[in-house]
């Protein structure tokens, strides 16, 4: 196994693409976090104006970054039979489900530990930029979530990229899972709101989830509860993927 | 050892491969022969449990494939040559394939040395010619110094000196006592790599034996004669039932009585011989006779519009 997550990690880093989409998800976050700091740098001192000045003002990049994650993980398999490398990949190692665990732990490793270097870019950002930047509770729960989410959003990503065996179109379903599918569903029928992965997984890495109004109009599950739902959906596409993976020829 | 048993591959309503059950010997060049589209490739997948069959087993060296913990030491196979990512440098392809078998970074530089590729292994893989990207494939196939090796069409994009080069690399290989079984479509290059032959077609078994069985049995065989009394020679033999064809250069071919029971006959008839030859269809040709009622893809001959007249 451990010869098997070797084999993917030198997979990954030598593949421009996946390097690309890597450092480009950390430069937003970064990027983004200089501008809101620099934002509330200029707007603190605006009479009657109460300026928030704390991490997860600062991390608003990441539902961002966190699209080029799921990028990634669709891509760590796509790639694979967009390539047809998977035959060369499966004739080396035959065994299916070890193969996907070890692209599983490479790509899900390699998204939270870049999530959690952009966390503490975040917060370096706020300290050098920003006088009255404090950490609060919801702040610390954002800090271990980001990467949470960032790694299980990149393994949503491996399973759609598993099943459909096409990165381009694993890009699209995420995309329009998360941006329109949901989005459309929500407003159409507001009763479906606590059944949206991804609304209901990314409000643990965000300060307002906005995502319980007081009139009603959308209501998402709890921030625990939420996560545990898109971990538990997570894991049952990435279930159906290996399946797939395991029971189709390669 | 690689041995193919009751091997069943259907896609839909169509049977790609029937039933196919073949040996590939230790120490010995077994070619792979069929038509388009006759299952050589799909059969070659599952030799690597690549595709899963319908029906029937693979055992290489008496053993599953997937029981395997590092494949890659008891079998390489070559089956396209852009299975390579175009991004990825050679060296890096072959590190990435070699840490999943546990095989050490010297076996890359061995076998890129072996192929040829040393100078350009920093190089990305997109730039490859399809030759390179054919030694590349081959490097592959030979990281783990298996004793079995599957090759499919391994001389595809290969120069006339790279075609030669891989004849005498195959022979090499089973000299030193590994199976390997390989798929081409130069017959003329199968003949003079190959001991043994599996033919199908259809998905069917159509031969499995020795090269000089195939040909001998299903390839033409005849007697050149050349004579100064050539006519008396010819119409002696047409007279006792043999088939003779006049040939242009003033020769005639003959079917049917060998060249000891012909020198006899020009003996008899006190006639001088220029030339006694026996002679043997290629295999191409008896690849073609063999083949005639499996083939699934058949192009037409032109239609002759009179052009030249």
């Amino acid at each position: 196994m451990i010869g098997l997550i070797r084999s993917e990690v030198v997979k990954f880093r030598s593949v421009r693409s996946t390097v690309v989409l890597l450092t480009v998800a950390g430069a937003l976050v970064v990027l983004i976090a200089v501008l809101q700091a620099r934002d509330i740098a200029h707007h603190v001192d605006d009479p009657g104006t109460v300026a928030s000045q704390q991490l997860g003002d600062l991390t608003g990049g990441v539902a961002l970054a966190v699209f080029l994650f799921g990028a990634l993980g669709v891509q760590v398999i796509g790639q694979e039979y967009r390539f047809n490398t998977i035959r060369t990949t499966l004739a080396a190692a035959p065994n299916r489900w070890k193969v996907l665990t070890a692209k599983f732990v490479v790509v899900t490793v390699a998204c939270a530990a870049m999530s959690a270097l952009m966390v503490g870019a975040c917060l370096l950002v706020g300290q050098l930029m920003l006088d009255g930047f404090s950490i609060d509770g919801t702040d610390r729960r954002i800090a271990w979530a980001i990467p949470l989410f960032a790694a299980g959003w990149s393994a949503m990503g491996l399973g759609v990229g598993a099943i459909v065996r096409q990165p381009i179109a694993g890009i699209l379903i995420l995309l329009g899972e998360a941006f329109v599918a949901e989005n459309v569903l929500v407003n159409l029928f507001p009763r479906t709101a606590p059944w949206l992965p991804f609304a209901n997984g990314v409000q643990m890495a965000m300060r307002d989830s906005g995502g319980d109004g007081p009139g009603g109009e959308v209501v998402l599950r709890s921030v625990l509860a939420g996560g545990v739902y898109f971990f538990l959906v997570t894991a049952v596409v990435l279930a159906v993927g290996a399946y797939l993976a395991n029971e189709r020829d390669a | 050892m690689i041995e193919a048993r009751n091997l069943t591959k259907r896609y839909g309503s169509t049977v790609a491969v029937d039933g196919l059950s073949f040996k590939v010997g230790d120490g010995r060049v077994t070619g792979f022969l069929g038509p388009n589209g006759s299952g050589k490739s799909t059969t070659m997948r599952m030799l690597l449990a690549l595709d899963r069959p319908d029906r029937g087993a693979v055992r290489i060296d008496n053993q599953k494939m997937t029981s395997f913990a590092q494949p890659m030491r008891t079998v390489g196979a070559l089956l396209d040559a852009s299975y390579v990512h175009p991004t990825r440098k050679a060296r890096e392809h072959l590190w990435a394939l070699a840490v999943s078998n546990g095989l050490p970074r010297s076996r890359v530089d061995h076998v890129l040395g072996l192929v040829g590729l040393s100078d350009v292994a920093g190089k990305r893989v997109g730039g490859f010619s399809l030759g390179m990207k054919q030694r590349l494939g081959l490097a592959a196939a030979l990281l783990g110094d298996p004793r079995n090796l599957i090759f499919d069409e391994p001389a595809n994009g290969l120069d006339p000196e790279g075609i030669s080069w891989m004849r005498d690399f195959l022979r090499a290989l089973a000299a030193e006592g590994r199976s390997i079984f390989v798929s081409s479509h130069l017959l003329s290059e199968m003949a003079l790599i190959a001991e043994d032959l599996v033919v199908i077609g259809r998905g069917k078994m159509i031969f499995q034996g020795p090269v000089r069985e195939f040909v001998g049995a299903a390839a033409r065989s005849w007697v050149t004669v050349r004579s100064p009394q050539v006519g008396a020679i010819a119409s002696a033999l047409e007279a006792s039932g043999a088939e003779v064809t006049r040939s242009a250069d003033g020769g005639i071919d003959v079917v049917g009585p060998s060249s000891m029971v012909i020198g006899e006959l020009a003996a008899h008839l006190g006639a001088t011989l220029h030339e006694l030859s026996p002679r043997q269809g290629s295999l191409e040709e008896a690849f073609l006779q063999v083949t005639a009622e499996a083939v699934e893809y058949q192009g037409q001959p032109e239609p002759d519009h009179g052009a030249g007249s």
